[in-house]
């Protein structure tokens, strides 16, 4: 059984202004609908982002949404600025989380970074307090304006990969791809194509972010908010403070893992 | 249930052109059909916010998380099954485009979006920013309609007001992306906003223009969309089309709610724009008629829906199907109705149509209307028409004496029930007379 498409007539050819871009991340070979032998099963290949360990990741829920601005650092808050100097919200960024998680991911396609991660249940802060400490908090309900950010992540200075050589300017958000399930964010940054997939492991806890740069010509220089750092940990590279150089061999694919929670895994009772 | 799955001949957004294809694609011999596969029946229904028909029996929807989803129907639109399309949620405006390959392009204030089915199993797993650039973006310019794909390859959309120069006014945009230009073509401009568009075959092409503070009604554009020039643009155009206000849509027919989406179908050998107004359940149907280069025509009440309606699809010519917050619905005209189904005007006075015979004894006595015209300048006087039977007693003329140009005519039916009894379903009906352009030859 089969139906004939009326509306395709007013259809139209590939985009151009993505093309070149398209060429960088390999869309341009694929081809949708390319006749095959019924019986060539394709071949499989391991997904990266299945933990050996700790078991498939959540299945998330992923939204696009405009939100308050709610980036403090000056240097990150430059993107959002306007002409006359007003700071601009965070605009359509993607909203990742999931059901089980306790966690929301806001990755942003002006900046091309990870935004921010957002506590879904409590400040970060209030986690760890004794009992006795949280009903003398409430007491004092004129500190209310006082209490932490529940964003445990909050971007802060210039883009990620600006210290990388062949980056100049800002990123160009091109699209993003699904991949079981998961966001692949597609952009380049000045000569530089990078792909960063995220999801959330370990029941929402850690974030898991995939970077593959397409054939970088010289080691790849990834920089975190300095305050990011004690919870990241990198499948690649080496770590000087807060930037991680990863060798041109293994740009093609890193991975960056942050812890969320304000304790260690290990160490974190269950809830 | 059955939906279609897999492309045999779809493009991927950046899949290499055809050297010997027309820069244009708009040969529908390029698009096969797809296979359908078995899924699961499902008794839940999808909340719909916009539609775009794939084929007389399956469209593309949004629901109102942003998802968009897939239908089929059965020939006589009723539902046959639906699933999602795609998981995520986009922050997307209430219209939907098709693009080659089952690629669907929804728009958000921020950017328009081309959704692919790249592995063919039936998600969309690959979204293309098109566009999220324009004029006055940094300045807080937005896409505040669309996007409506043409009989040209174009993706029209439209953008909030911005003046380019400190000199210029603040004007809104209806612009046009295409794959084979650079940059936006701007199509028309409007000092108001735009806040819905729709585009019919014969390009026409209505717009709802954004007046917040106008209380006694909704101000509709009627335009025709130039004509496309594949060639790029050597320069800005001498002179960019301006979108005027051409009808006012009464807030009396829509019990005051906003009216919100607007569709083209064709019923009886001609074009009429649909407008939705879930508020008020109803759905308000317009004539459009081109008068001495000048679009006008008559607003009329053409259904009243037992649940809201946000949008409307038109399967197969006269065939439509509704969505909204309780999933699809057929619209059909019942035939039962009594209702004005058209208002014209003759050389003899005001004609009117009705989808039923009128009680003669009734519709004969002068008493039973009453003829305001409103000036589109300001004020309102009564008119006293006679009124004459058709033989068949469905149409109505009430002889006036001549109808001012520039007017705005409310024909009230206050005791005009059908001979079987049936009362109106709306006894006001309303019909717009502008002034001919001077610059169009007479065509009467």
């Amino acid at each position: 059984m089969k139906f004939s498409t009326r509306s395709l007539s007013n259809s139209f050819r590939c985009p151009r202004p993505g093309r070149l871009v398209a060429i960088l991340f390999g869309l341009a070979s694929v081809t949708v609908g390319q006749e095959e032998p019924e019986d060539a099963a394709p071949p499989v290949e391991p997904d990266p982002t299945v933990d050996l360990v700790s078991g498939p990741p959540l299945d998330l829920d992923i939204s696009r949404r405009s939100l308050t601005n709610f980036l403090t650092d000056p240097v990150a808050l430059i993107p959002y600025q306007t002409p006359s100097g007003e700071t601009q919200d965070l605009e359509e960024v993607f909203t990742i989380g999931s059901v089980k998680g306790r966690y929301a991911v806001f990755w942003d396609p002006v900046s091309c970074r990870v935004v921010g991660a957002l506590d879904l249940v409590n400040p970060p802060e209030e986690e760890e307090k004794a009992p006795e400490d949280n009903e003398r908090e409430n007491q004092e309900t004129d500190k209310e304006h006082e209490r932490p950010s529940p964003y445990v992540l909050s971007a802060e200075g210039a883009f990620p990969f600006a210290g990388s050589l062949g980056a100049f300017g800002n990123p160009e958000y091109f699209g993003f791809r699904m991949i079981n399930g998961k966001p692949q964010f597609l952009y380049t940054h000045g000569s530089l194509a990078i792909e960063e997939r995220l999801w959330l492991d370990r029941e929402g806890k850690e974030l898991k972010q995939l970077f593959s740069v397409r054939d970088p010509q010289n080691d790849v220089l990834l920089t975190l908010p300095e305050t990011w750092r004690a919870r990241a940990e990198a499948s690649a590279g080496t770590w000087d403070d807060n930037v991680l150089s990863v060798p041109k061999e293994d740009a093609s694919e890193f991975v960056v893992t942050y812890r969320l929670t304000n304790t260690e895994p290990d160490t974190e009772p269950d809830n | 249930m059955l939906l279609p799955v897999g492309a045999q001949d779809a493009r991927t957004p950046d899949a290499p052109p055809v050297p010997d294809a027309p820069a244009v694609d708009t040969n529908p011999e390029e698009s096969r059909p797809r296979d359908f596969i078995q899924i699961e029946p499902q008794t839940a229904k999808p909340s719909v916010s916009a539609m775009a028909p794939i084929d007389d029996s399956h469209v593309v929807f949004l629901n109102r998380r942003g998802q968009i989803g897939l239908a089929k129907f059965s020939p006589g639109l009723s539902l046959i099954g639906w699933d999602f399309y795609s998981e995520v949620k986009l922050d997307a405006l209430p219209s939907l485009a098709l693009g080659p390959g089952y690629s669907v392009i929804a728009a958000s204030p921020t950017e328009l979006t081309q959704a692919f089915d790249t592995d063919e199993d039936l998600e969309l797993d690959f979204f293309q920013a098109l566009v999220r650039d324009w004029a006055g973006r940094e300045e807080g310019v937005v896409i505040t309609a669309g996007p409506v794909a043409d009989a040209h390859g174009r993706v029209l959309f439209a953008l909030s007001p911005f003046a380019a120069k400190e000199s210029d006014s603040s004007k809104a945009r209806l612009v046009a992306w295409h794959p084979e230009t650079e940059g936006l073509v701007t199509i028309t401009e409007s000092q108001l906003p735009i806040d819905a568009f729709a585009l019919s075959s014969q390009g026409i092409l209505a717009a709802r223009l954004h007046m917040p503070e106008y209380e006694d009604g909704y101000y509709l554009s009627l335009t025709d969309l130039p004509p496309f020039d594949p060639e790029p643009p050597e320069g800005p155009p001498e002179r960019i089309p301006s979108m005027q206000p051409s009808l006012l849509i009464p807030a009396e027919l829509t019990r005051g709610e906003q009216p919100e989406q607007l569709s083209f179908f064709r019923e009886d050998q001609e074009e009429k724009l649909l407008v939705t107004c879930p508020g008020a359940k109803q759905i308000l149907e317009i004539l459009p008629e081109k008068k001495d280069g000048v679009w006008q025509g008559a607003i009329l009440l053409r259904q009243i829906t037992t649940d809201p309606v946000e949008t409307l699809s038109e399967m197969s010519p006269g065939l439509l199907v509704g969505g909204g917050d309780d999933g699809f619905v057929p619209v059909r005209e019942n035939d039962e109705v009594f209702r004005i189904s058209r208002v014209s005007a003759a050389d003899d006075g005001i004609v009117l149509d009705f989808t039923r015979p009128v009680d003669r004894y009734a519709a004969v006595k002068p008493e039973s209307y009453s003829v305001t015209e409103i000036s589109l300048k300001g004020g309102s006087s009564q008119v006293v028409g006679l009124p004459v039977i058709e033989s068949d007693g469905k149409s109505v003329i009430l002889q006036v004496d001549d109808l001012k140009p520039g007017t705005v005519l409310r024909i009230v039916c206050q005791n005009v029930p059908s001979e079987d009894g049936k009362r109106l379903l709306s006894t006001a009906a309303f019909y717009t007379i502008h002034k001919r352009d001077p610059r169009v030859e007479r065509s009467d």
